[in-house]
């Protein structure tokens, strides 16, 4: 029986009409903009997640700011209308994740989006707080995943987040790093207990997740998320200053921003990358990467050696 | 620890520079249009702080605790939204209010000297730099006026100012203590952590 989707608007709806939400299935993947199919990975548990998804580090902390808010909340209409669901975010990011509630409040209806948050304190027993944090932040009833930040307090907070797993309060669990830190400690990890998702930075420029990583997820069943795709900005900054190639026009890549996620996502074993963006039209450049063809093993060696020449 | 030396300065910060230059705009906002008050009072601490009695050095302290106790107040409220360090920052402004205060209460309040020594002379050009020409530099460095940085509102300016005063005023040692060096601690570390913040924000973005 795959887990629902339980947001606060869904159980309204669903308790107006008399029904039970037990039974729901999820509609993440839709393609919303009549366009070509939108590009999935499969979920421990069956279910389809776009491959493109969305981080909020630094470009969603906004606090209070009307007029930031409004904006951030027009970036977040444009990815769930190009057909994106995983949106990425944690209580170390300020008021990131409030500022998602804001948006969700603004955009109304039912959006379907998949909450992945993170448990972040150095405190074990804090764990099931947090998640409830987050899930008033983001003003839904269930969040999709929590994943522990940095490994911090790691195994206390893995321990509590399995049982709420176990008991039905969240559907997935998954821990994160970055820069290429503890891959020891987190492989170990995804050899010794039984998470469903890992996050950890992967981008054309930086492939150490390729080495032991990205395969020992795929032996394990286990999710894939990469985080900072363009190096935290400075990846895409540096390739968009030359020319897009032709030969990638040609294979079917539309601009630098879908070059650099498709090349990732093409992984085998990579469920999703989650680009951050505080604009637009940055938003509408990466979301070309949820659609069209993605490259085969010889045309991404090409990628990496062409963005290793610039 | 070795995970932790693993940091840049540029990786801790959690905010666009945008947004924090927002923050200026929307306290100035909020405070439209109490500028002409804050302009006033910044006068009045000024000259009281040049007179002859001690009831006004006394009143010129109080004034001095009172800019630094709105920026706690106001600044940091607003900056505490995007920023999980401020409460300890607000604490730094709130500590060096009750300082001045009691500067004020129990202490010589804040008499500044003629300007003789290099002290004094530093500290004029740090008093004016932060009142006037700090502001100025950020409206032409292409921040809006609606986002200039002023004293009593902004962090920075009030803690140049206010090591500019502190320079420029009579401030005996107290038996054991040095008083010049205790009240100038929180805004010299202040303005440390201020630039560590501004070279983050422009080497990150
Ligand atoms: N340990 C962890 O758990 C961890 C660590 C790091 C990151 N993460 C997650 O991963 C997410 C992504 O990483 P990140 O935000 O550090 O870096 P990133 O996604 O690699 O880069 C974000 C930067 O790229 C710019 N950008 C985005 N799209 C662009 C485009 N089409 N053209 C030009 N510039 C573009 C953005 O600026 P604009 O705003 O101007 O578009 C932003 O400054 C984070 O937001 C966070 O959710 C998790």
């Amino acid at each position: 029986m795959p887990a629902p989707d339980l947001s606060r608007r869904r159980i309204l709806q669903l308790a107006a009409a008399g029904l039970g939400a037990g039974w729901l299935p999820v509609t993440f993947g839709q393609d919303k903009s009549a366009g070509r199919t939108v590009i999935t990975r499969r979920l421990p548990d069956g279910h389809d997640l776009p491959a493109i998804g969305m981080g909020t580090w630094i470009t969603f902390n906004v606090g209070s700011d009307p007029e930031a808010r409004a904006g951030r909340t027009q970036v977040l209409r444009t990815f769930l209308e190009a057909g994106g669901a995983l949106v990425d975010s944690s209580p170390m990011y300020g008021s990131a994740e409030s500022v998602i509630g804001h948006a969700l409040d603004e955009i109304g209806g039912d959006p379907s989006v998949f909450a992945a948050s993170k448990v972040w304190t150095p405190d074990g027993d804090a764990t099931a707080e947090q998640v409830a944090q987050s899930e008033r932040r983001w003003g839904l009833e269930r969040m999709d995943l929590m994943q522990v930040h940095n490994l911090v307090a790691w195994e206390a907070h893995l321990e509590h987040l399995l049982e709420m797993r176990e008991e039905g309060r969240l559907r997935f669990v998954g821990i994160t790093t970055s820069h290429g830190r503890r891959h020891t400690d987190i492989e170990r990890i995804m050899r010794d207990w039984p998470i469903d998702f890992v996050q950890a930075s992967y981008s054309l420029a930086n492939r150490e997740a390729e080495d032991r990583l990205l395969p020992l997820a795929e032996e394990r069943g286990i999710a894939f998320i990469a985080n900072r795709p363009f190096q935290g900005g400075r990846l895409i900054d540096r390739v968009k200053r030359h020319p897009f190639p032709v030969w990638a026009r040609e294979a079917g890549l539309a601009n630098w921003a879908d070059f650099l996620l498709k090349f990732l996502i093409a992984h085998p074993a990579a469920t999703c990358a989650i680009p951050a963006t505080s604009r637009v039209e940055h938003m509408r450049e990466n979301m070309t990467a949820l659609r069209g063809p993605l490259p085969d093993e010889a045309l991404r060696r090409r990628m990496v050696e062409h963005v290793q020449e610039l | 620890m070795e995970t932790w030396l693993s940091y840049r300065l540029a990786d801790l910060l959690m905010f666009s520079p945008a947004i924090y230059a927002r923050l200026f705009e929307r306290l100035n906002e909020t405070l439209w249009p109490g500028h002409a008050l804050l302009a006033a009072l910044s006068l009045a601490m000024l000259m009281l702080a040049g007179s002859r009695t001690g009831v006004a050095h006394r009143l010129a302290a109080g004034l001095l605790a009172f800019a630094w106790g709105g920026v706690a107040w106001g600044f940091f409220g607003l900056y505490a939204e995007i920023n999980l360090a401020a409460p300890w920052f607000a604490a730094m402004f709130a500590g060096q209010t009750v300082m001045l205060l009691m500067l004020a209460a129990i202490g010589p309040g804040l008499a500044l000297d003629r300007p003789r020594q290099v002290r004094h002379w530093l500290g004029l050009g740090l008093a004016i730099w932060g009142l006037v020409f700090h502001p100025l530099a950020w409206w032409a460095a292409g921040r809006p006026l609606a986002g200039t940085e002023l004293f009593a509102v902004a962090p920075d300016q009030t803690a140049i100012a206010t090591i500019g005063l502190l320079l420029m005023a009579r401030l005996p040692r107290r038996g054991r203590l040095p008083l010049r060096a205790i009240l100038l601690t929180l805004p010299v570390a202040w303005l440390l952590i201020s630039a560590l913040t501004w070279w983050a924000l422009l080497t990150a973005f």
